[in-house]
């Protein structure tokens, strides 16, 4: 036979075959594969160039130096000498207002050139680089939010603006939290009039630099050498991560989200491949009488599982960049600066991994299907799926490993991820494979073929746990994700106590405490201001850190950024004592009141003594008192406070919170008018930014699980389907000994429903370990049930694996006792 | 032994049957009529593909003629719904396979008991046990098809069948599957309980021998059935 007949033979077969379950199965296995990781592959690549690894367009810059103090002028000079482009840049939090609306935003003040690498986009364009003195750039979302359109006028600190441009899309957006708030832009000349910026108010500054590759390295070199703790540098050609661990961890745990999508995938492919293969055990024989050799038979099934790939190849790639568009628009709002392009030569991981699946797990079948003896036609039982043995199925394990080792990209994720997979499908269907019996014996005693049902139960007992697993599995994934969605966040706001302050004012400058005070009281708010100075731990006991901590504790974020540090003659109410005693409010000694966990964590105790650095001067203080605090109470809280003889003379602002209940809201607008450089930050809107994150991310991982469900739903469907093509003999002889149609269908329907209602109680029971586990452990809330689950998982599984028999249930009848 | 003159358990008249097809229709007999009486043994002979399994099914109330009319025990099937119909087989009517039709799942025991199950048997382990034991399986109750000959096997579906003690018994090629010795063996048992419990059997064979044990032999040929 020549090549290119057996080709025409593959195509004939292969249009014919899209007409079997087992074969559509296969391909829309396929296709999920390659959409899914083709898709997470481009979106992994995505999240890491657009936050790990910073582009010149994304910095605005070669080289960024940022600082929570004004870099030096002698910098800006040497980068002059050596002939590189500089620019600077200071970033701070702030309210923005009109007469309606207040937005905790990020304002941005630049100097031209900006900037120095990359594109500003506004529209309307303009024909500056930056804003003309007196007027801002708004990001679009900040219109939105306020209401506002191109042309209006804001008010910032004690200056107005009038927003004469919409940013589209901006370089140097900042980095960390920062970098999630609506910005605005502003020109440098103006910043001094808002005065928002006071002693002590936090404010991040930085310079960019640009010149040849060259230049930018030397100078990052000379830079690096003379780093303070508080500066950061970034380089388009170094290849530091920046600070987003968060988009890291959620591209993992996207990663791992679809991992079990594929596992599904993989498991879908192999059981339909042996569905489809022992079909085409009697075409193999018949091929072969017809002369046609067991090579040309393996090369013509090859071709055949080839034309399918490829179908399903070209499919899932466009599904796999549809879906890329869609998180795009998730996450763009989340990030305005917007994704870069990922690089979309790798969108070919997800066809090289279907077809590494396929191969790794079609090959054997294949090898089985063209050694089928000629025989097989004449006798049946030749033609009986001869079992793979033990060494070629761990090669088929192992080697499918291997390919989803190289798609995580770790083998031990990837060895891990399987094996917790592969436990808990096992485990979760054993466990739930023994509420069968039970349940079975209990409506044995209803319905007249309900004996039956026992002997299934009993003896479909391997299939029945493979099939409890899977679905148990699924709905557990959905229903976490759902819970986790909406529940824990809202739980997690919903358990701030009733008077937990939502406004947050920092910057109060000294003499403005007189007058807010009397504000606030005439306000009938009740709260305290609290001074805050900041300042370093320089040493502690007399000796610098690092001869007396060890590197873990040298790793504490204490000893690496400045402290608020506070100084009061009484304890802070809110704060509980837990070792020592307050000092006398007129005491002299220099006295130290500690938080609990930064003493425990740095091995202080009373009686210990630190040296601080504040605004260049230095002084010890003794260890007085440890206070617990509840950082999430949303009040000021410090680390370390003082004694008053100890900070009272040092330049300071003061800060502090109170809550406005939603008829207040009017209030803090006219305290912005009165006291306009004060920074108020609305901390709802700040959680809401923060919940938002998860949300999004959420959101992005339930349209992976919807995919997976799809794979799992077709899963079940194909056992589903195996199975009743096996019950219509048996249900045939059922009829034939005296059973109606309605009561054999039943016996089907009561066994899958049994099954969906296992599956979902076990579901439930999962559900409610993950929910308990991350609420106790990650968001510290005590652990609720959730009677609902355990009412709507079963349900759902009983209707799932009704429906997938309802839509296999074929009639049967006379003919099928005819055959063996 | 009540009655004098046999009763009529089985009466077929002018049956027709066609499957609907894409030239119209395809005609697999007409106009058929049958006459059984209480313990008769009726063999149906004829070519493959004649249509003996069509008719043994409309015989059996399992599917539908396209014309004529079905009298078992005095009742027209016509005129009963899906569930009497099933009692009425539950009840009166058992069925012998050529490839046995055990589940594999269930042992012998099971299998035969599960028939009476659905008949709604007051006692159907004690009888199923015994039934086993008449059949000659006394050692093999427990035992799974997959553990049984096929000589084995097909004593396990007589004592299902005979179990329920039924009035009619349709027999579909018993010894199909059979050796020679072991098919007369099966043959032999089937006809003394043919006897014994005044059994109605029809079967359908291709084996001349067996045919001519039947007391009738109707020929199903080319749509026609002729009394021999
Ligand atoms: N449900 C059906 N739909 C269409 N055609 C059918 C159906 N059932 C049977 N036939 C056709 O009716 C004819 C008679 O079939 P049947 O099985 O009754 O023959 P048979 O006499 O039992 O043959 P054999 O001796 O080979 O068992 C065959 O041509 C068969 O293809
Ligand atoms: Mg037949």
């Amino acid at each position: 036979m020549k090549s290119t007949q057996l080709i025409r033979l593959a195509l004939k077969q292969s249009r014919s075959d899209l007409l079997t379950f087992e074969w559509r199965a296969l391909l829309l296995a396929l296709f999920l594969a390659t959409s899914l990781s083709g898709f997470l592959t481009l979106l992994g690549n995505q999240l890491e160039k657009g936050l790990s690894r910073q582009s010149a367009t994304m910095l605005g810059a070669d080289l960024s130096l940022s600082d929570s103090q004004p870099i030096d002028e002698a910098l800006h000079e040497e980068a002059s000498k050596l002939g590189l482009l500089y620019t600077n840049v200071t970033q701070f939090s702030t309210m923005v207002s009109t007469a309606e609306q207040m937005l905790l935003s990020s304002v941005r003040a630049v100097e031209a050139p900006y900037p120095l690498r990359g594109e500003l986009i506004t529209e309307p364009p303009q024909p500056t680089q930056i804003p003309v003195a007196g007027t801002a750039w708004a990001e679009q979302q900040l219109l939105e939010r306020m209401g506002i359109a191109v042309g209006e006028t804001i008010t910032l600190g004690y200056s107005q603006f009038k927003i004469t441009a919409a940013v589209i899309s901006s370089p140097d957006r900042g980095t960390g939290f920062r970098s999630f708030s609506p910005q605005l832009l502003i020109n440098r000349e103006d910043l001094a009039a808002t005065r928002v910026i006071q002693p002590g108010s936090r404010i991040g500054y930085r310079t960019l630099f640009s010149g040849t590759e060259q230049q930018i390295k030397g100078f990052h070199a000379q830079l690096r050498q003379s780093l303070t703790p508080q500066q950061r540098l970034w380089s388009v050609y170094a290849d530091q991560p920046m600070a987003s661990g968060a988009m890291e961890n959620a591209s993992g745990f996207l990663r791992m989200t679809s991992l079990f999508g594929i596992l599904l995938c993989g498991l879908l492919i192999t059981l339909s491949l042996r569905r489809y293969s022992s079909a085409q055990y009697r075409r193999s024989a018949l091929l072969q009488s017809l002369g046609m050799r067991p090579r040309q038979i393996l090369h013509l099934y090859l071709l055949k599982l080839l034309l399918g790939w490829t179908l399903a190849a070209l499919t899932g790639i466009i599904a796999g960049l549809l879906l890329l568009q869609l998180t795009g628009s998730l996450l763009q709002t989340l990030l305005p600066a917007g994704l870069p392009a990922p690089d979309y030569r790798l969108i070919a991981t997800g066809p090289l991994l279907s077809l590494a699946l396929l191969l790794a797990i079609g090959f054997s079948p294949l090898l089985q299907i063209s050694r089928i003896p000629v025989m097989g036609l004449l006798r049946r039982d030749q033609l009986s799926h001869q079992g793979l043995s033990w060494p070629a199925r761990l090669i088929i394990l192992a080697l499918t490993g291997t390919v989803i080792a190289l798609y995580l990209g770790s083998a031990i994720n990837a060895l891990a991820a399987i094996l917790l997979s592969v436990a808990t499908i096992l485990l979760a269907g054993l466990c739930a494979s023994l509420l069968l019996p039970p349940a079975g014996r209990l409506l044995a005693r209803r319905f007249r073929l309900g004996r039956l049902l026992s002997y299934r139960i009993r003896q479909q007992r391997q299939w029945h746990r493979v099939q409890l697993g899977i679905m148990c599995l699924l709905l557990t994934l959905l229903s976490s994700l759902l819970l986790s969605q909406t529940e824990l966040v809202n739980r997690w706001r919903a358990q701030l106590p009733v008077n937990t302050p939502n406004q947050f004012v920092i910057n109060i400058q000294p003499w403005e405490l007189e007058p807010l005070n009397q504000f606030l009281s005439d306000s009938d708010i009740e709260t305290t201001l609290y001074p805050m100075i900041r300042g370093r731990v320089m040493l502690i006991n007399g000796q610098p850190p690092e001869r007396v901590l060890d590197q873990n504790q040298l790793e504490n974020n204490a000893l690496k950024r400045e402290l608020n540090l506070s100084w009061l003659a009484n304890a802070p109410k809110h704060n509980e004592l837990v070792a020592g005693v307050w000092w006398p409010a007129e005491t002299q000694e220099n006295l130290i009141s500690i938080e609990q966990d930064l003493a425990e964590d740095l091995g202080l105790t009373l009686g210990d003594k630190i040296g601080f650095e504040v605004g260049g001067a230095t002084f010890d203080a003794t260890i007085s008192n440890i206070r617990k605090v509840e950082w999430r109470s949303f009040r000021p809280n410090f680390y370390v406070i003082l004694s008053p003889p100890v900070l009272q003379n040092y330049p300071q602002t003061y800060i502090t919170s109170f809550r406005l209940t939603d008829k207040q809201a009017g209030l803090s607008r006219e305290l912005l008018k009165q006291f306009p450089s004060l920074t108020l930050i609305d901390v709802s809107q700040w959680i809401d930014q923060a919940s938002q994150l998860i949300e999004r991310l959420i959101q992005a991982s339930t349209l992976i699980l919807g995919l997976t469900l799809f794979a799992g739903l077709v899963l079940v469907q194909l056992l589903v389907y195996q199975e009743l093509e096996q019950r219509r003999r048996e249900n045939a002889l059922l009829q034939i000994l005296g059973s109606t149609p309605a009561q054999t269908r039943q016996l089907d329907i009561l066994e899958f429903a049994l099954l969906g209602f296992a599956s979902g109680i076990m579901a439930a029971l999962l559900t409610e370990i993950i929910t308990g586990l991350v609420s106790y452990r990650l968001l510290e809330l005590p652990v609720i049930l959730h009677p609902w689950i355990w009412l709507m998982l079963p349900l759902t599984g009983m209707l799932l694996f009704t429906l997938a028999a309802l839509i296999s249930h074929r009639p049967s009848g006379y003919r099928q006792l005819q055959q063996s | 032994m009540t009655t004098p003159e046999p009763l009529a358990v089985l009466i077929a008249t002018a049956l027709s049957k066609s499957f609907p097809d894409q030239s119209g229709g395809l005609d697999i007999f007409n106009d058929i009529s049958i006459h059984a009486r209480a313990g008769e043994s009726i063999a149906i002979i004829g070519p493959s593909g004649a249509g003996k399994s069509t008719l043994l099914s409309i015989l059996a109330g399992l599917d539908e003629p396209s014309k004529g009319t079905v009298e078992l025990l005095g009742k027209p099937l016509s005129g009963l719904d899906e569930q009497s119909r099933a009692e009425l087989r539950a009840r009166h009517i058992s069925f012998v396979f050529q490839s046995f039709q055990l589940l594999p799942e269930l042992t012998a025991l099971d299998n035969v008991q599960l028939a009476l199950e659905i008949q709604g048997h007051p006692n159907p382990e004690k009888q199923a046990s015994y039934w086993l034991d008449r059949v000659g399986l006394k050692q093999r109750h427990h035992h799974t098809p997959a553990r049984l000959s096929g000589g084995e096997q097909q004593r396990v579906a007589i004592a299902r069948a005979f179990a329920t003690e039924p009035s009619l018994l349709f027999a579909d090629e018993p010894t199909g599957n059979l050796d020679e010795k072991t098919g007369r063996e099966i043959v032999d048992q089937l006809f003394e309980l043919n006897q014994q419990l005044n059994t109605t059997l029809i079967l359908i064979t291709h084996d001349a021998e067996l045919a001519q044990r039947c007391q009738r032999r109707l020929y199903l040929h080319d749509g026609k059935l002729q009394e021999q």
